[in-house]
């Protein structure tokens, strides 16, 4: 009983430091946005705001960040959707119809995990100079659909594979085409792992930094993480000005993660338990 | 014939045996037949290659006459005209109740009035009126086996085929579900196979019943034919419990000489006088009868609620090579006979039933 009382008390102890730890570098940036350079500087870094001042975020927007901000939900968003429509796709392919090289297709695209980025930028450069799409924020699109197939095929494969195969002979018995068994029964059942590809992905573009720096030069065409890299060289030691970049584009990001961490939360542990 | 399978073959790449070898069957229209047998006989290979889920290595298969596999021809599943309600039910878990039933009716020419006509009637028919917009998550086991049937009836098959649809549900529901379901079937006038291992379920619910066995057909009948007279050692033992027997056939063609001494058998055999046959006799149909020729002491007794399953220990004749012969027979609860009491039995000809040779 005593032992029992224990431990949920560690327990709760332990789940309370962590949320201070992962918690605690989201309030410090939000914190220091509200401050001015000068307070900053003057006041240790811990302490409060004297006072809540929005004028950083004020700046932010007149500095472009809604452009920046425009340009990256369109790259990601297109990606996220192009991602989800292929991935799905190919998983569905891998899973549920019989050929020979089914396994090998799936290594080839599992393969693809282990390409480190850095080694694709100067053929990915020059593929998109050449195709005459550089500088242009269509030109981002294709780059990470390809850098994020591979994870989103392998999540998908695992989800499919566990829907079993009688959903598909009843739909077959029905009449249904192998399109209207993929549109109406498989992707509607796969409905949390996509949603897990689709957050993982979309996190991953929003804050994508390398492929932009390379691929875009216009300042109206950057991303997010382009015009935070611009704020530190445009204020110097501004940091407050960093941290009100580092929270306006964080905000979208953790707003779709709390609407949907159930359904992502299911698709990554799909399989692992019996329902 | 609604369904003729003519030699079918059918063996799996990782397996040694076939699992379906040389299936001969036809399926008269307006039957409701029951594949029984072991997990592993084959039965459900054989309802799926009907449906055309899987193609078997040699044979043909005829709907309605027309033939659908065999001689490099093949029809797809969806041409076949038939349903199948699925083990699990296969439901589709993000479509309410009439979704899952208008799924089937989706590439069919008939205007959208048609379908909701249809639709309507076949949830009448299912009894699953006021339940059409929930999910088959909210359902019970019972409901949602509804909606699988309504789903494999909504086409108007020729043939509906259910793959041991009552396996998932508790023993009360299950008696009620195959009352349920055998009226739903009766009264949409469709042709219908059930696959389950369960003897009693089988003799409860069809006209005709297909025992299998390793991929074989051990015997149809009807069910008071599988249950009564037995054809193999197989079909008596599986089909309810059985004593078998080996003996010999007397002069006369109605006895038959057991270790149990002489017995009276029926006479529909055409055994010849002194053939070795193994013969079956139902525990229910052994009697405690002061004057039967049948001496033995009771090795043990198992209350069963409606019975006692008694183990009975007969000496035998003396040319056998074990001295004893256990039976197994039925008492009633209310006897009160003691582990160790001596009894006298007694078999009706008529329950003497001769097997094989």
């Amino acid at each position: 009983m005593l032992l029992g009382k224990i431990t949920i008390f560690l327990k709760y102890i332990f789940c309370l430091v962590w949320l201070v730890i992962a918690g605690y570098p989201f309030i410090f940036v939000f914190n220091t946005s509200l401050k001015e350079r000068r307070e900053f500087f003057t006041t240790s870094v811990w302490s409060s705001p004297e006072s809540w001042q929005f004028q950083n975020y004020i700046e932010a927007v007149k500095a472009g960040f809604l452009r920046y901000f425009l340009n990256t939900g369109f790259v990601t968003f297109s990606a996220v959707i192009l991602i989800v429509i292929i991935a799905a796709m190919a998983s569905y392919v891998i899973t549920r119809i019989e050929f020979k090289y089914s396994n090998l297709v799936f290594l080839i695209f599992v393969a693809g995990m282990m390409i480190p980025i850095h080694s694709t930028l100067i053929p990915v450069y020059r593929v998109t100079r050449t195709i005459g799409l550089y500088n242009t924020l269509t030109g981002l699109i294709g780059p990470y659909v390809a850098f994020g197939l591979p994870i989103s095929v392998f999540i998908l494969t695992g989800f499919m594979r566990d829907i079993p195969p009688q959903m598909e002979e009843a739909a077959i018995i029905d009449g249904a085409s192998k399109f209207q068994i993929f549109t109406k029964i498989i992707f509607p059942l796969s409905r949390p792992a996509i949603f897990t590809v689709a957050i993982y992905n979309l996190v991953i573009f929003w804050n994508e930094f390398v492929y932009a720096l390379i691929l875009i030069s216009s300042p109206g065409k950057w991303n997010i993480t382009l015009g935070l890299w611009n704020f530190q060289g445009r204020y110097g030691t501004n940091i407050p000005m960093v941290m009100t970049g580092v929270i306006i584009s964080a905000v979208p990001v953790i707003i779709l993660y709390l609407f949907f961490q159930d359904q992502v939360i299911r698709g990554m542990t799909a399989g692992a338990l019996k329902e | 014939m609604i369904i003729n399978l003519k030699n079918i073959l059918k063996t799996y790449p990782e397996c040694e045996s076939p699992a379906l070898n040389n299936i001969n069957l036809s399926i008269k229209s307006g039957e409701i037949i029951t594949l029984l047998g072991p997990s592993g006989c084959g039965k459900t290979t054989l309802l799926r290659l009907i449906a055309g889920l899987e193609k078997p290595d040699q044979g043909e298969i005829y709907i309605k006459n027309n033939q659908v596999t065999g001689n490099q021809i093949w029809v797809p599943p969806e041409k076949r005209e038939v349903g199948m309600v699925f083990q699990d039910f296969a439901l589709f878990p993000h479509l309410n109740v009439q979704q899952n039933i208008a799924f089937a009716l989706q590439n069919m020419k008939i205007s959208e009035e048609q379908k909701k006509n249809k639709i309507n009637s076949i949830i009448k028919l299912v009894g699953l009126s006021g339940l059409s917009s929930q999910n088959p998550a909210d359902l019970s086991g019972g409901q949602q086996q509804r909606v699988a049937l309504a789903r494999a009836l909504i086409q108007d098959p020729l043939l509906v085929m259910l793959d041991e649809p009552f396996n998932n549900l508790d023993m009360n529901l299950r008696s009620k579900m195959q009352k349920e379901i055998t009226n739903i079937i009766h009264k949409s006038g469709t042709t219908a196979v059930f696959v389950t291992h369960n003897q009693k379920e089988a003799l409860s619910i069809s006209n005709k019943v297909i025992v299998m066995d390793k991929g074989q057909i051990e015997q149809k009948g009807t069910p008071r034919q599988i249950y009564e007279k037995p054809k193999t050692k197989f079909v008596a033992s599986f089909v309810g419990q059985s004593n078998i027997l080996s003996g010999t056939i007397g002069k006369e063609k109605n006895t038959v000489i057991t270790p149990l001494g002489r017995l009276s058998c029926r006479t529909d055999h055409n055994k010849k006088p002194g053939t070795r046959v193994d013969l079956s006799i139902k525990p229910e149909d052994i009697k405690i009868n002061s004057s039967g020729s049948i001496q033995g002491t009771i090795l043990s007794q198992k209350y069963k609620g409606q019975y006692v399953e008694a183990v009975i220990s007969i000496k035998t004749s003396s040319n056998t090579k074990s001295p004893n012969k256990n039976l197994n027979i039925y008492l009633t609860p209310d006897d009160s006979y003691k582990k160790g009491d001596k009894l006298s039995l007694s078999i009706p000809p008529k329950n003497v039933n001769i097997i094989s040779s």
